[in-house]
Parts: structure tokens; sequence; C-alpha cells
């Protein structure tokens, strides 16, 4: 049988939570990719910034996120509950998001993919070009760890699973080992910078429902368990956990050592933060954070799209091959190095289009709070209180700061533009697929038999 | 072990990795068009008043780097009319693009 090879770490994952002595290993999978974005370089820029806008109040605003993401984690509690326990079947993305927005998340992912991409190996480029090899170009440097990282999806799940876990480990080690120097030689909090207006502070209010997004890349779509139900729930609010922890201690640690003005004026906060904190040494650890965190970023996006083309391919939502999760992180690999080559990078606009995916990507949240919602109300009738008020509360959460995200953005117009257009792309898809679907039906009957 | 069917992916992932080899060679070829000035020349320079530096980085070819030079005024080459007007003409222009 021609199978997909794009769930073969779903696969690993959901089989090493078999077996008690294996859940460990499979949960550490989950949490590296869940990791994955989260510890990219582009969200240690804008927590410089936050750390700068906020300063003493930044713990409690980046608890409210992860506790608004650890909501978003036990979403896929009802998501199984609803859809694989008793069935023992895999989600399936048409009934789960419905079938018009049932191509929402592959335009996401795929969007995000392609422009963070793009913008994090430049950023590791420039990284690799002034902390380590001066004489190295950056850009040359950019493609290298682009071909490297989606060469990785040619060499099996143990690869790029087990590259994973050492890309994040080394991100998450090397900014553990700053927060400790920094610790030890801490400083009096530095006067905190207050934003001006009010239309800065609501847009940097709702800033921690960024920090999180990509949590659930890793998430399998699979029929699952309710034993590995609980251990993938473990995980991702372990990583979520943790990397709150982290960037809580980060925050912390950078507002001790680089003035509020500082940080707010800046791009590249946490290399200022690094070399106050350690001087060359602290530059050197920042720069391997940097360069791991978008090996991390990249490899999870990457997985991100492979695994939802491949999901898609097998519910015969989009052609299916052999071997479409490859060739679709081959696309993205390939539509990045044209953008990177077209300068996209160095044109601000880059900016504008990561923002609008990543408010794209936090909108799904939303999406998928709203639909478990309906589906909790159509199974339980009203009761369950506590659970529909867990979702509509996440559910406007997501909606109302990707919202306010876009509307106070300075590049507010591109934002929507690209969101706009991205949405009706995947409602097109939508469409195209209901269409595909109402003209064989049989085939889809079979297929759901299987 | 690769599979035969999956060599056309590597082909192309090389190729990736082949533009970022390539990189290395342009811009010496670009250098070798334009007037260049070395870092101590420059540095010797510096403060003086008859020295404008511009950094014509764009994106995250600037907002990455840490390199950023003190007295430097930020220029968009695609505003190239605006500020150019402003520019003292029997000052020495450095560019600074990378």
């Amino acid at each position: 049988m021609a199978e997909t090879k794009l769930t073969q770490v779903e696969k690993k994952v959901t089989s090493e939570t078999k077996s008690p002595g294996r859940a460990g290993r499979g949960r550490m999978l989950v949490g590296a990719f869940a990791l994955g974005l989260m510890v990219s370089p582009d969200n240690l820029a804008l927590l410089g910034r936050f750390a700068g806008h906020f300063n003493i109040y930044v713990p409690l605003l980046l608890v409210v996120g992860a506790v608004v993401y650890i909501s978003y984690a036990r979403s896929y509690e009802n998501l199984y509950a609803l859809f694989c326990l008793e069935s023992g079947k895999a989600l399936d993305i048409r009934k789960v998001l419905g079938v018009w927005l049932a191509y929402y998340p592959l335009t996401v992912r795929v969007l995000s993919a392609i422009f963070l991409t793009t913008g994090l190996t430049v950023t590791s480029g420039f990284v690799f070009n002034e902390v380590f090899v001066y004489w190295f170009p950056n850009f040359g440097f950019a493609y290298i760890l682009l071909a490297v990282v989606s060469g990785l999806h040619f060499f099996g799940p143990d690869t790029r699973a087990k590259a994973q876990v050492l890309f994040v480990g080394t991100a998450l080690v090397g900014l553990a080992l700053l927060i400790g120097i920094g610790i030890v030689k801490g400083l009096p909090y530095t006067a905190s910078h207050i934003p001006s207006g009010p239309r800065i502070m609501l847009s940097w209010l709702f800033v921690p429902l960024l920090f999180f997004i990509g949590f659930d890349i890793a998430v399998p779509f699979g029929a699952v368990s309710p034993h590995q139900t609980k251990d993938i729930l473990q995980a991702l609010k372990t990583a979520i956990a943790v990397f709150g922890v982290l960037m809580i201690l980060w925050a912390i640690v950078t507002t001790q050592h680089v003035s509020g003005a500082r940080l707010v004026a800046t791009s590249i906060s946490h290399m200022i933060a690094a070399r106050e904190i350690s001087g060359q040494f602290g530059r050197i650890i920042m720069g391997l954070v940097v360069i791991a965190g978008t090996c991390a970023a990249v490899n999870a996006l990457f997985e991100a799209v492979a695994r939802v083309t491949a999901t898609m391919s097998k519910q015969k939502m989009l052609p299916r091959a052999r071997y479409t999760s490859r060739f679709s992180v081959l696309c993205v690999a390939v539509a990045a190095a044209i953008m990177m080559a077209g300068g996209l990078a160095g044109e601000e606009i880059l900016e504008s289009y990561i923002r609008a995916a990543l408010l794209l990507w936090l909108g799904g949240y939303g999406l998928l709070q709203i639909r478990l919602l309906q589906m909790t109300v159509a199974v339980t009738g009203m009761r369950q209180g506590s659970t529909r008020l867990r979702l509509l509360t996440t559910a406007v959460l997501a909606f109302g700061g990707a919202a306010i995200l876009a509307l106070t953005d300075d590049q507010a117009m591109i934002i929507l533009k690209v969101m706009t257009t991205t949405i009706a792309i995947a409602l097109v898809l939508g469409a195209i697929g209901n269409w595909r679907a109402n003209k064989a039906p049989m085939l889809h009957k079979q297929h759901d038999k299987r | 072990m690769l599979k035969t069917n999956i060599k056309p992916y590597v082909v192309i992932l090389i190729l990736i990795g082949i533009m970022g080899l390539m990189d290395m060679a342009t811009p010496v070829l670009s250098a070798a068009e334009v007037a260049t000035m070395s870092i101590d020349e420059l540095k010797d320079l510096l403060g003086s008043d008859t020295l404008t530096v511009l950094d014509v980085r764009k994106g995250r070819d600037w907002s990455s780097s840490e390199f950023k030079i003190q007295e430097a005024r930020r220029a968009d080459p695609r505003e190239f009319e605006q500020w150019s007007a402003n520019l003292l003409k029997e000052n020495t222009l450095v560019l600074y693009c990378a």
C-alpha cells in the first residue's frame, strides 16, 4: 500500500506512548516539536521589546499567556474525546473544522513556514557571520542551514525527531546558562520604559498570545487511546510551562541588565542582553541559542506542513502520493529559498507577512475552540458548563487578540490584506474540496470504512 | 539509506545549498565594481564633519545585525530621491550595505 510517510513521527510518538517504559520518549518528541517555534530567535527578540514595555508586569502577563495556551492544549482532550476515543478513528479535518474551513490549517501552516523560514534562516545567517565566522557570507549560511534542515525530512522520522530534541535542547540549555549567569551577576532592576499611548499599550498587552504559537505542531491526527491522550496532553502542558518559566526568567534577567528604553528600541535585545551579561562568551552562547532555535523552528514548521499535508492526503483532500510530506517540505524549502534570493528578507514587509501568518495561526486556535464549543453543546446539551465557559473565553481571547494585534500594528493594512487573502484561499480550496467530495461521495464512503 | 525515488528531491536540496555557496562569491564580484573603504580607513574618518555614513540596509539585513555604525543614518535605497537631496555633495559619502 502506498502509505504516506508524513505521519511517521506521529506513528513513532503514538507507538512509543503505548509502552509505559517508552512513554517518556514519546512525550519528549511531542514536547520537542511543541517547543520548536517557541524557541525561535524571533520570540526572543519580541520578548525583549515586550519586557521593555511592561517590565515588572511581564511575569504576570506571561503566566496569563501560558494559562490560555494550556487551555488550548486541553481542548485537544475534548477533540479526541469527541472524535477518536470511542470510535477509534483518526481526526477527520473536515468533520473537526467543517468542509469550508478544512483547508485553513494547511494554508496557514504553509504561509507561516515559508515566511518564518525565510526570516529565521537569514537572521541565523547574520548571527553566524557576526558571532562565529566573520568571513562567511550570512546568506550563504542561511541557504546551507535551509538545505540541511529540509534534508532532515528525507532521512526518516528518527533523524528529524532526534535532531529536533538536539536543537531544542541546545537552545534551552544555552538560554538557561545565560539566565544562570545573569542571576548570579544580578543587578537592581533598571528603570522601566512605560509606553506612551494606549494604542501601544493595548497592542503589547496581547503579545503574550504570540509566544506559545505552534505548541500543537506534534499533536497526532491519528487515532489515539485514552492513555496516549493523557501522555500527549502532559507533554504539551510541560512544554508550555517549561518555556513559560524560561521566558519569565529571561525577561527578568534582561531587564536587570538592559534598560527598558533600549529594549524597546532594539530588534536584537537578546544579543545585547547576552553581551551585557557575559561579554563575548554571552554572545557565543546566544549565537548558539539563535542558530539552534532557528533549526528547531524551521524543522518544526516543516513537520507542521508535512503532517497536515499527509493527513489531508490520507483523507483525500489532497492528491494521494507516496511522498506527499517530502514533496510539501521541498516546496516550502524552495519557496523560502526563492524568497531569500528575491531579497524578501531585506524588506520590511516580511515582518508584516510573518505577523499576519502568526495571527492567522492564533485565529485557528479560536476557530477550534468555537467548533469544539458547538460540538460539546450538541453532544452534552447544557451540561459541562465549565468546559463551555473555558472554550468560549479562550475563543474570544484568540479572535480578540488576533484582531487587536492586527489593527494596532503599524502595518495594519498589509497584515489585514494578507490575512484576508489567506482566508479567501482557504475558503476557495474548501469549496473545491467540497465540490470534489460531493462529486465522488462513494470514494469518501470507502475511505471512511477504511 | 536513501531510496532511489527521493534522489530528485535531494538534488534540489543540494542545489539550495549550492545557492548558499555561490552567495560567497557574489560580494566579491559586486565589490570589484564599486569603490570600497576598509574598516580602518572609515575608523580614521569617523567624527569628521566632512563624513556622512549612510546605513542602507533594510529589513532583517538591518534588524538582525549587531553591527551598526554609531554615526550612521538609516537611508532606504527606494527613497533615494528624498534623502539624497539633503546630503552635502562635498562630503565623503559612505554607504554601508552589508
